[in-house]
């Protein structure tokens, strides 16, 4: 098993150094002038062709595409992925200043994502085809085919503009300055944890607050998915020949649905797990988009809206081991809960 | 015939979810009749009434009223639902017939050919794909047509997988070794033999993937990377509301309709292709037989 592990790991290198191909040769689609656009942060910069020209030239945009390439490559074995322009600082600076926004994000909307996917899903699959499985299916449609900005605007209308008791962005001006200040320590840069750290309940309902409608959108538009693996898996596991034993060795029904059966259909949401962070965090992208929200994913938005190639590929690098290293553990999850999968 | 009968006659919301789907069809067949293009002008175009900033409510001129800019909303739903159409027909057929050719050519030849294949599959597969889409709509520039070919260029995916274990599945068959062995060259029994009998389950998911291509289409025109201002498309629309979003003197409704009009279309259209790929994957799915 660890020559398994051992192997995939080694290809993740691989598959980076393709996607980081794969993102690079788009920018080949540009003209030099307007990869330019990506270093000019005010056009008092540019006075006159000469001027662009000397820009073009120090920055290296006439070489052809490999040679700009290697120039990246070789900065990232030094730890150097680029300086992005849309953040006005070098990419892992900025990835990693916003990844423990995203990751609180994502820390709060997996769990009810997961427990409530799986949940419903059981529930669903033990009432097939009667008023509450049909109903669970229905939401689930639902929520599935809810588009995450339709959803987010509509949140944002009626908890922030009518009712308002939840609030875009990650803090309130006040709360802000309270974190930013040199009183309160930033243990790990989440504001929900670093506030219980500190023993700030202000700042912690203040940033629950903030959190609430992005984890909504989250929570609403991916638990879905789940819900259907886990329903039809379900009704798999209920037609197998032990589900028939154990009911006529006489055991109650719920013990029979939520023991023997939910145990073995549980698998194949085990392998959408995986599949799960990355949904999780392509939704940040317009989620965090449209409530403001400073983490990784708008940060995403902005760089691709802006052509900042350094910040792209900077998180593109990131979203792909993230995404080799999840499927790994999925795999590895896999053949620890089933005994008859054998990884080679 | 079975399919078909199973498919909207056996289950009421199969049914429901078809009749909104012709619905839809009926609006971008007979979109000149309903709402009349200005002439000279590209229907595609939405008429404006003046150049004020704040929308206006619906009325008898405007029946869904006017979004930001004066655009008129039910004009603009009206074409958008072509070209959520001609969107998802040109992303998931085009995506469809890419993805089969890779996956079964991959799939058939095996070996060297299948492992480089799959692992350049993964490489496209690790992309995020709306990311994937907003950088290459940005480099390809605004437009419909790059719209398209932004989207496509990481949708063939999937249906690459599913042709290729399914032809993984056919090759050992005894159809494919019999043309083989009366000397049938290696595209005749591929385009022949192989491949129209591993589609279905690449179809199916295509079936699936028509409500998502136009959510990731909308998503593209909302963060403004999609199609030009003005033209008419469900995102565009959308991403209009998004400064009313707050309402007014009169309360946070105020602009209830710039979003509920555009919004209410894309998310109806995405449930029922979504409601009617799920129906087809349930019927056609063997693990699921005997059991719905």
């Amino acid at each position: 098993m660890w020559a398994y592990v051992l192997r995939r790991l080694l290809m993740l290198p691989v598959t980076l150094l393709g996607l980081s191909v794969l993102v690079f040769s788009l920018s080949a689609f540009l003209t030099p002038e307007e990869r330019l656009m990506a270093y000019i942060h005010s056009p008092l910069q540019v006075r006159g062709p000469e001027v662009v020209a000397q820009l073009i030239e120090k920055y290296g945009l006439h070489d052809p595409w490999p040679v700009q390439y290697w120039r990246w490559l070789k900065g990232v074995f030094t730890g150097n992925f680029g300086f992005s322009t849309t953040a006005q600082e070098p990419v892992l600076d900025a990835i990693l200043r916003r990844l423990p926004a995203t990751g609180e994000l994502v820390l709060f909307a997996i769990f009810p994502i997961l427990f409530g996917g799986i949940a419903l899903g059981a529930v669903s699959a033990a009432f097939h085809n009667r008023p509450l499985d049909h109903a669970t299916r229905l939401i689930a449609i639902g929520g599935w085919s809810m588009p995450t900005f339709v959803l987010a605007l509509l949140l944002l209308m009626i908890f922030y503009g009518e009712l308002k008791c939840f609030l875009p962005q990650r803090l309130s001006y006040w709360a802000k300055d309270v974190v930013l200040s040199g009183d309160f320590i930033r243990y790990t840069g989440m504001n929900v944890v670093d506030a219980l750290l500190n023993g700030r309940l202000d700042i912690l309902v203040d940033a629950l607050r903030h959190l609430a409608m992005p984890v909504l959108t989250l929570t609403l538009t991916d638990w879905a998915a789940l819900c259907r693996i886990t329903r039809s898996s379900m009704l798999e596991a209920l037609h197998q020949d032990y589900i028939n034993t154990a009911h006529a060795k006489g055991l109650e029904r719920k013990r029979v649905v939520f023991k023997h059966a939910l145990r073995n259909a549980l698998l194949p949401a085990v392998t959408y797990g995986g599949m799960l962070v990355a949904w999780l965090l392509a939704g940040v992208v317009i989620t965090e988009t449209v409530f403001n929200y400073e983490g990784v994913g708008s940060f995403a938005a902005a760089a691709a809206q802006h052509l900042d190639f350094a910040g792209i590929l900077g998180f593109a690098m990131f979203f792909g081991g993230v995404m080799v290293i999840m499927n790994l553990v999925v795999d590895l999850l896999y053949a620890v809960l089933d005994p008859r999968v054998r990884l080679e | 015939m079975r399919t078909f009968k199973r498919l909207f006659i056996k289950n009421p919301v199969g049914m429901a979810s078809g009749i909104i789907l012709l619905a839809y069809v009926l609006v971008a067949l007979f979109a000149p009749l309903i709402a009349p293009p200005l002439p000279g002008r590209s229907p595609y175009e939405i008429p404006r009434d003046g150049f004020a900033i704040a929308p206006r409510p619906p009325s008898p001129e405007h029946w869904f009223g006017t979004t930001e800019g004066q655009y008129d909303i039910f004009y603009g739903v009206v074409w958008g639902t072509r070209t959520a159409f001609k969107i998802a027909g040109a992303v998931v057929i085009f995506g469809f017939l890419l993805g089969i050719l890779i996956g079964g050519t991959s799939g058939y030849f095996g070996g060297l050919v299948d492992e480089v294949t799959m692992r350049i599959t993964d490489i496209f597969l690790s992309f995020p794909f709306l990311l994937a889409a907003m950088v290459l709509a940005t480099v390809l520039g605004k437009g419909l047509g790059s719209m398209i070919i932004a989207l496509l260029v990481f949708r063939w995916m999937t249906y690459a997988r599913l042709a290729r274990s399914e032809v993984l599945r056919l090759k050992e068959i005894a159809f494919v070794e019999a043309a083989r062995a009366m000397g049938a060259s290696h595209r005749r029994i591929l385009l022949r033999h192989v491949m129209p009998n591993s589609v279905y389950p690449a179809l199916i998911q295509a079936s699936m993937d028509v409500g998502r291509v136009v959510m990731s289409a909308s998503a593209l025109s909302f963060l403004g990377l999609g199609v030009e201002a003005g033209y008419a498309d469900w995102g565009q629309l959308i991403s209009m509301a998004r400064n009313w979003i707050l309402g007014g003197a009169k309360g946070a409704f105020e602009y209830w309709y710039t979003l509920f009009f555009p919004g209410g279309a894309l998310f109806l259209f995405v449930l029922s292709w979504n409601i009617l790929g799920d129906a087809l994957r349930d019927i056609f799915d063997p693990r699921m037989r005997g059991v719905l």
